[in-house]
């Protein structure tokens, strides 16, 4: 079997099929459509809820000792000062080590 | 120049984007309904509303379509869903159904070899046939039909190389005319 012969029977199929004729199908899909989902707006009911979570939220805090949090997390950007800079350091020493190898 | 399926479906995201989608549904309409009245053994109306179902679940998932693959390839994955969860549904059809004359084009030798090729066509497996159609009528690549058909690749190609073979055995008189024309 040859390309050529692939090519025939695919040409045929394409040029002799018959165009179905709309008759009305697109306005009848265009009539069943939903409607085209609208923005989502804020209501008065969401900010009333909002705003209950948010009072909510500043009432717990404020029960809980607020400096051993900080200082947790103070400790906490130390580490990782540390841990960044040693990383930093790993990496220009893997990217020095070829250069000076040639050097000497 | 034509939009193109692309930028329509941008356009029928934003406001007033009903009637570019209006747009790719009249572009897509008879493919879709001749694919899907194949799937269905000729019945017109099945097919119809299956080819709906198509458009109105692509028009609510627009905003999900990424353009990883063609509009048409997305459009035809739809589809064939709407089909398959129709076969699920119910038992398919098993008489063929002749449905030719709602078609356009009245040429005795059009109609003869449409004829013959759909009769060579039914003795082809369910999913060959299927894979054969979108190859050869509608041209999908084989990752195409792949992402359409939910099938692995090699399958795809298995499916259209064998069931290319036995059409053109079938209906090997026809190929010196063509080639003659030249069509």
């Amino acid at each position: 079997m040859t390309a050529h012969d692939d090519d025939w029977l695919a040409r045929a199929l394409r040029t002799h099929e018959p165009r179905i004729e709309d008759r009305g199908f697109t306005q009848r899909v265009m009539a069943a459509l939903p409607p085209a989902p609208a923005p989502r707006v804020v209501k008065e009911k969401d900010w009333i809820v909002l705003a209950g979570a948010a009072t909510g939220s500043a009432i717990a805090a404020s029960q809980f000792p607020l400096e051993p949090f900080l200082r947790v997390l103070v400790e906490a950007a130390q580490i990782t000062w540390i841990g960044a800079a040693l990383m930093l350091a790993c990496m220009a020493g893997v990217l020095l080590a070829e250069p000076v190898r040639r050097a000497f | 120049m034509d939009a193109s399926d692309e930028q329509l479906v941008a356009r029928a995201l934003g406001p007033d984007g009903r009637q570019a989608f209006g747009v790719l549904v009249e572009r897509h309409q008879s493919a879709l309904r001749a694919t899907l009245r194949r799937f269905t053994h000729g019945n017109a109306a099945l097919a119809d509303d299956l080819a709906q179902e198509t458009f109105i679940r692509a028009y609510r998932a627009l905003a999900a379509f990424r353009g990883d693959s063609g509009f048409r390839t997305w459009l035809y994955r739809i589809g064939y869903r709407c089909f398959l969860s129709e076969v699920r549904r119910h038992e398919p059809p098993t008489e063929e159904v002749a449905e030719h004359h709602a078609l356009t084009g009245d040429g005795a030798e059009r109609r003869a070899f449409m004829e013959d090729y759909e009769a060579a066509l039914g003795q082809l497996a369910p999913g060959q046939r299927d894979a054969v159609h979108l190859a050869l009528q509608r041209g999908f690549s084989h990752p195409e039909i792949a992402d359409i058909m939910g099938l692995p690749i090699g399958t795809v190609k298995t499916h259209v190389l064998r069931g290319r073979q036995k059409l053109q055995e079938l209906l090997s008189d026809w190929q010196e005319g063509f080639d003659h024309d030249g069509t």
